[in-house]
């Protein structure tokens, strides 16, 4: 059996933090980050019986926001520009900053994140910053481990050359 | 061999098996061109944990009302039968919104993988965890490893304890009760930041409340290294 409706309410506050930084990593500012945390925990809460036993709470969470951002770009008929081909960015990558040390500037690397294709976006957010495995990332976003792992080291490549870049 | 940045990732990641982790650092210590690459991924984790911190802005009025639930940022943590070191009103707060990511509801279970478990009410570490915190000598640890230990040393309750810096994100403090490591202290890491490096720190209420359950001084390599013979008992 599931935890009851109060506990899952509990989860989800411990959770907030977290999920709101999911959400700033995914949207372009901070109002329409905590829109899309609301949005999620609606939905949560309409159907606390999709969290199956022995799931984890944040992984679920993390999966119905993931649901409701891809939801809310198709409603903004942005799909065509968010969802770039796999191959764009890839480019990008190439060796010419490999002598440079990465500048830690966490604007250039939130620029970086902004400019990635949005299933970069979210291997990174899930991956590199919320730390889930690469199976629960990949199971999360419904997509093999060998997609997941090119996505996350074109994105790595692509924000390591912005950030080692040329000041 | 030649190492792709899918295989360097997935090894910062800690998501290699054993043989080909040996792999990857055999061409490691090979290659400085390789180790200068690990930096740069390691330092492009770093820019991204910089860039989206935890928010802990207040929460907005209506999500709040939707949680029914005004003391998000307070984590209850039910009192343990043994005793422990008192911890200040801080230090709570610290470990609450450390926390507040990482907890899962009571009736959950824990990922192999997550970094803490809850049993009984009481958070201990996970598997990944306790293998690093059973086996890795702070005198003798991979600089890139993902968990770093800090301090060993023994505690005035005689449990062994150990400081921990997770994935350069998190710093803890842990002690070894009854076959477990029982999670005492945790608050973000401290990040300490160059020009071009940044290396993760113990939090300063970490090493707070590690002093003040200390017996004598920290262990160094010899004593760290007995201590681990001993398993920790």
């Amino acid at each position: 059996m599931q935890g009851s409706d109060a506990a899952v309410r509990r989860g989800i506050a411990e959770l907030l933090p977290r999920l709101r930084r999911f959400a700033r990593a995914l949207t372009r500012n901070a109002d329409e980050a905590d829109d899309l945390v609301q949005t999620a925990v609606e939905r949560a809460l309409r159907r606390p019986d999709s969290l199956s036993e022995g799931a984890r709470l944040d992984w679920w969470m993390f999966r119905i926001m993931k649901n409701a951002w891809i939801d809310e770009l198709r409603a903004r008929n942005v799909r065509g520009r968010h969802f770039a081909p796999e191959e764009a960015g890839a480019a990008v990558a190439a060796d010419g900053a490999a002598a440079m040390a990465v500048r830690l500037d966490a604007r250039a690397a939130a620029a970086a994140m902004m400019e990635l294709p949005d299933e970069q976006r979210l291997a990174v957010s899930l991956v590199l910053i919320e730390g889930f495995s690469y199976k629960e990332a990949a199971d999360l976003l419904d997509i093999p481990m060998g997609t997941l792992t090119s996505r996350l080291a074109r994105a790595r490549a692509a924000i390591e050359a912005r950030l080692g870049g040329a000041p | 061999m030649t190492i792709g940045d899918e295989r360097l990732g997935a090894y910062l990641d800690g998501e290699l098996g054993a043989d080909e982790r040996a792999a990857v650092e055999a061409a490691l210590a090979a290659d400085a061109g390789l180790r200068a690459r690990l930096e740069r991924l390691q330092g492009v984790r770093a820019a991204l944990h910089n860039a989206f911190p935890l928010v802990d802005d207040p929460v907005p009025e209506k999500l709040l009302a939707l949680l029914e639930e005004p003391e998000t940022n307070v984590v209850a943590f039910p009192a343990r039968a043994a005793p422990r070191p008192a911890l200040s009103g801080l230090q709570w707060a610290a470990l609450a919104a450390a926390f507040a990511g990482a907890l899962f509801i009571g009736r959950m279970t824990a990922p192999e993988s997550g970094p803490f478990i809850l049993r009984g009410g009481e958070l201990y570490a996970g598997p990944r965890l306790e293998r690093v915190l059973t086996t890795q000598l702070a005198s003798a640890q991979n600089p890139n490893a993902a968990t770093r230990i800090g301090l060993t040393f023994r505690a005035r309750d005689g449990a062994f304890c150990r400081t921990f810096v997770l994935d350069g994100a998190l710093s803890g403090l842990a002690c070894r009760e009854a076959g477990a490591w029982a999670l005492r202290m945790t608050a973000p890491a401290a990040q300490r930041t160059g020009e071009f490096v940044q290396a993760a720190a113990e939090a300063p209420a970490v090493l707070e409340a590690a002093s003040a359950i200390i017996e004598g001084e920290p262990f160094d390599a010899a004593g760290e290294a007995e201590a681990k013979r001993v398993g920790w008992r």
